[in-house]
């Protein structure tokens, strides 16, 4: 079944292809086919697969509107588990299905509202979360996605504001953890970790592991970040223990190994990731594996998969890449992925991304400004101050900018197998400093 | 292939979603989880028959539990303020007694997480003191009575009963000193030595806290399986084998009363209304001047009285309000779901009623017959303060809707699902049934009532039954 999602994944990408000009971009699933997708028979024997099929055998009995909000909210659970994108194409359905028995539900239209910030539909979702807080100003999964969605437009007040809604109504790891996240952006390091802590007893025991592995992913970034690299392994082997295939874990396990010199066993866990959820940001870190390890055409081939697939599904990674990558052809196609997304969406990381192409395409003065805007919160991420430092030594301030690639190597000296020895050679650079390699 | 073909005819009728942007979920935090340990499943609350001189309540959390079998045990979590209400007379749904429960793991070497060095303290510790899952790291609770303005703790840093590790490993662990006890295995002897005194000299009743056997099924899918009651259907208790963690009281009558004496007849007063919860802090993100934490006040995150209203009488939409509010607001709020049984509307749907031979008309609406059997109107009392409270009669035996009952030293309780069905569906208490009357297990003749916990090693399993 594994293998039928991914197939019927590239069918709908091929033929989306070709549909794209013909199809407004809001037409969804009728009902009729919106029910067959939520009914869809689940891959797996797990406790979510049960918990799917039994739900769909109370709604062929007796429907209700409830009963399809709480199918599409288990099969988001199981999309998360398995890492499978494709699966939330069930939860729309169980949210069309629901609003054809009462179009005001708000437990499916915040199901809508999920499944469109899964498709990165930034604006589209923070819309529909609105509209759902208009009918009700306290409901909970609104807020949460409220939150996300305005965090990704770049609306850091917005997101504090419903996030600080959202711990004071409902504590527990969906706003804890939120709540840990945005004292991460806002540089609070200690505080981020309290609150993960508390993200991760609020969901301890439950029967779908995925959310408590989440946490535990995004605490262990921090000890990363912060140069932790034991630290952060704790933390990847708590998550896999509790979710054994866990994707996000495993690509940072891979991350510690290879700050380690562990390039073999980085590249092994980042195969198995990969397989297990194709991300354009594994495929990266796979080809830099690969190149450490002499595997040339091996980190070739990762890359012009990657490159694919980052311009069918993700060009704000691709972006990045192309940025750093640094070859004077790629400047053009780097900056143009990652305007779109930022005029569509100009988080911190977009900022980031695109404050990287434009300094790659030598227009500093607004490559400072937009890394201006990503650190703005002075978040104590590694890349985001090297970057920072390149530009700023680029345009021939000295001081700071060593300051700020001295401040990203103290956090975190392997923060990135290949920029941090880009950061070092700057550092050793004394006076001028290269836009390109 | 079933699927692959039906999905290439949605994709021929033209279906699309705006799929193409299908890239990364990588970045979205949760929006839905769950939170056992804050999780009330069930909770019982009757007089001792005959004497009625003694109060028995056991509050269950954390669902459908799975046995204990590592890496990690439940437990109740020390970030929860759980709390067992009573309210008292016809008239308030103020809390007359609220019994708190705190508790309190041993803290693993203490490391302050924020050091940002490697090595010892850092990430490491700090994923280890998450994990307090090192078999059985002794925790224990206070228990504090609150009355009016009056907070007195009468049970400090009572043991919490440990999980149940199979009979060869309870050998072991006994060998290794890690369970301190006479006992051979876990039995009611066992357990009875986490029946703990409150007050001086146990003036204040008994007390337990530990995993125990989930007594009843709550199914939050398809609670009243309303194909089984037309076809009298093979129905079965999908929960047997799961435990919860269950907080047992056992308090004197005259310890609830308004005059501290057992009321000899039927007053406004010889009503009393039991209610549970869990509650976890609110914190603020902008915390000052990186001082210490900034935690706010409790905010309750769960409740529970009659059962299977959460599951079976609140709208999803509303489960989250229902969770966080208390029964003094459940008219205003919820009155609708107890006046206009969904359920009823579902029944007739299936069939149930022209199976029946019966006119669903009356049922559908304006059913201020079922705020009366939860007023304990048959019982003679006028309540005028309705919400989701388990009533107690103190002047009479408990039978639900009268209390709920665990009948110790049998596998019976209260069929509180006929029940609930039979008044929701027909006005009656009886006469429409799921099938299911009894429990898999033997419940104890006293506190804490609820069966040994399964033990993940031999019992347990992994499949609910459909």
């Amino acid at each position: 079944m594994r293998l039928l999602h991914a197939a019927s994944l590239s069918l709908l990408l091929l033929l989306g292809a070709a549909c794209r000009s013909s199809t407004s971009p809001a037409s969804g699933p009728t009902t009729s086919e919106a029910r067959a997708l939520a009914l869809a028979v689940p891959a797996g024997d797990g406790a979510v697969d049960r918990e799917i099929l039994r739900i769909q055998e109370g709604l062929r009995r007796t429907p209700t509107a409830d009963d399809w909000v709480l199918l599409g909210q288990a099969w988001i659970r199981k999309a998360r588990q398995a890492g499978d994108p494709g699966l939330y194409l069930s939860a729309e359905g169980s949210s069309v299905a629901a609003l054809a028995m009462l179009p005001r539900h708000r437990g499916a239209l915040g199901l809508r509202a999920m499944v469109l910030l899964n498709q990165h539909r930034f604006g589209a979702a923070r819309e529909q979360a609105l509209a759902i807080l208009a009918q009700g100003p306290d409901d909970v999964p609104a807020l949460a996605i409220l939150s996300d969605a305005a965090l990704e437009m770049g609306d850091v007040t917005v997101a504090l504001d419903a996030t600080q809604r959202l711990v004071d109504l409902k504590p527990g790891l969906a706003s804890y953890g939120r709540a840990a996240h945005l004292r991460w952006i806002q540089g609070d390091v200690a505080g981020a970790k309290q609150l993960y802590a508390r993200a991760i007893d609020a969901g301890r025991g439950a029967r779908d592991p995925e959310p408590v592995a989440w946490m535990l992913v995004q605490a262990a970034l921090i000890f990363w970040n912060g140069g932790d690299v034991d630290g952060a392994l704790a933390g990847a082997h708590r998550a896999l223990a509790l979710v054994p295939r866990y994707a996000p874990a495993l690509v940072l396990e891979a991350r510690c190994r290879l700050a380690r010199g562990e390039e073999a066993e980085a590249v092994r866990l980042l195969e198995r990731a990969e397989a297990i959820q194709p991300l354009v940001e594994t495929g990266w870190l796979l080809a830099d594996a690969r190149r450490r390890l002499g595997d040339e055409s091996g980190a070739e081939r990762t890359e012009a998969r990657l490159l694919q697939q980052g311009r069918q599904s993700d060009p704000l990674t691709l972006g990045l890449f192309l940025a750093s990558r640094g070859r004077d052809a790629d400047a053009a196609e780097a900056l143009r992925l990652v305007e779109a997304e930022h005029r569509a969406r100009p988080g911190l990381l977009v900022e980031d991304a695109y404050a990287w192409a434009l300094y790659r395409a030598g227009r500093l003065g607004e490559a400072r400004a937009a890394i201006d805007r990503a650190t703005a919160h002075g978040t104590p991420d590694p890349r985001l101050l090297y970057h920072a430092g390149a530009i700023r030594l680029a345009q021939g301030d000295a001081d700071t900018g060593k300051a700020l690639i001295q401040r990203a190597l103290d956090l975190n000296p392997e923060f990135n197998p290949v920029e941090s020895s880009e950061a070092r050679a700057l550092l050793g650079r004394s006076g001028r400093e290269a836009r390109r390699r | 292939m079933r699927f692959r073909s039906r999905l290439a005819g949605l994709l021929l009728a033209g279906l699309l979603s705006p799929l193409m942007a299908l890239a990364s979920s990588h970045r979205e935090a949760p929006a839905i989880s769950f939170d056992p340990a804050a999780d009330n499943t069930d909770l019982w609350a009757w007089i001792k028959p005959g004497t009625r001189d003694r109060l028995y309540i056991v509050a269950a959390y954390n669902p459908l539990e799975e046995p204990s079998g590592g890496p990690n045990f439940h437990k109740f979590s020390d970030d929860v303020l759980y709390e067992v209400h009573v309210v008292r007379g016809v008239s308030s749904l103020a809390d007359a007694i609220t019994y708190q429960i705190r508790f309190r793991t041993e803290p693993l070497t203490r490391v302050d997480v924020a050091d940002l060095t490697k090595g010892p303290g850092g990430g490491k510790e700090f994923f280890a003191q998450l994990s307090g899952s090192v078999g059985f790291q002794k925790q224990t609770y206070t228990v504090t009575k609150v009355q009016g303005r009056q907070s007195t703790v009468i049970a400090q840093d009572v043991p919490v009963a440990p999980p149940n590790p199979g009979p060869r490993t309870f050998a072991t662990l006994k060998a290794l000193g890690l369970l301190n006890t006479p006992q051979a295995a876990y039995n009611d002897d066992f357990t009875q030595e986490f029946v703990r005194p409150m007050g001086n000299g146990g003036s204040e009743g008994t007390v337990f806290a530990g995993p125990r056997d989930d007594g009843f099924y709550v199914d939050l899918g398809g609670i009243f399986d309303l194909a089984n009651v037309r076809a009298k259907g093979t129905a079965q208790d999908g929960v047997a084998g799961f435990n919860c963690h269950a907080i047992a009281l056992d308090i004197p009558v005259t310890k609830v009363t308004v005059d501290g004496q057992l009321p000899t007849t039927r007053t406004d007063d010889s009503i009393i209304g039991v209610w549970a919860s869990a509650s976890r802090r609110k914190i603020s993100i902008q915390r000052q001047n990186g001082a210490a934490e900034s935690i706010g006040p409790w905010v309750q995150v769960s409740r529970l009285g009659l059962p299977l209203v959460n599951e079976a009488v609140i709208g999803l939409q509303d489960k989250d309000r229902y969770n966080r509010t208390t029964p003094s607001t459940d008219v205003a709020n919820f009155g609708a779901y107890f006046l206009n049984p969904i359920i009823v509307r579902d029944a007739e749907a299936v069939g149930i009623y022209a199976a029946l031979g019966v006119d669903p008309t009356p049922f559908k609406s304006n059913r201020t017959d079922i705020l009366d059997i939860i007023g304990l109107k048959q019982n003679g009392y006028t309540v005028t303060a309705i919400g989701d409270v388990l009533r107690v009669d103190l002047t009479t035996d408990s039978a639900f809707p009268n209390g709920r009952v665990i009948y110790g030293g049998t596998n019976h309780e209260d069929d509180v699902t006929d029940i609930l069905l039979s008044v929701l569906l027909t006005g009656s208490p009886s006469g429409v049934s799921d099938g299911v009357d009894s429990n898999d297990a033997v419940y104890l003749n006293r506190s804490p009532w609820l069966a040994k916990p399964w033990s993940g090693f031999d019992q347990g399993h992994g499949k609910p039954t459909p």
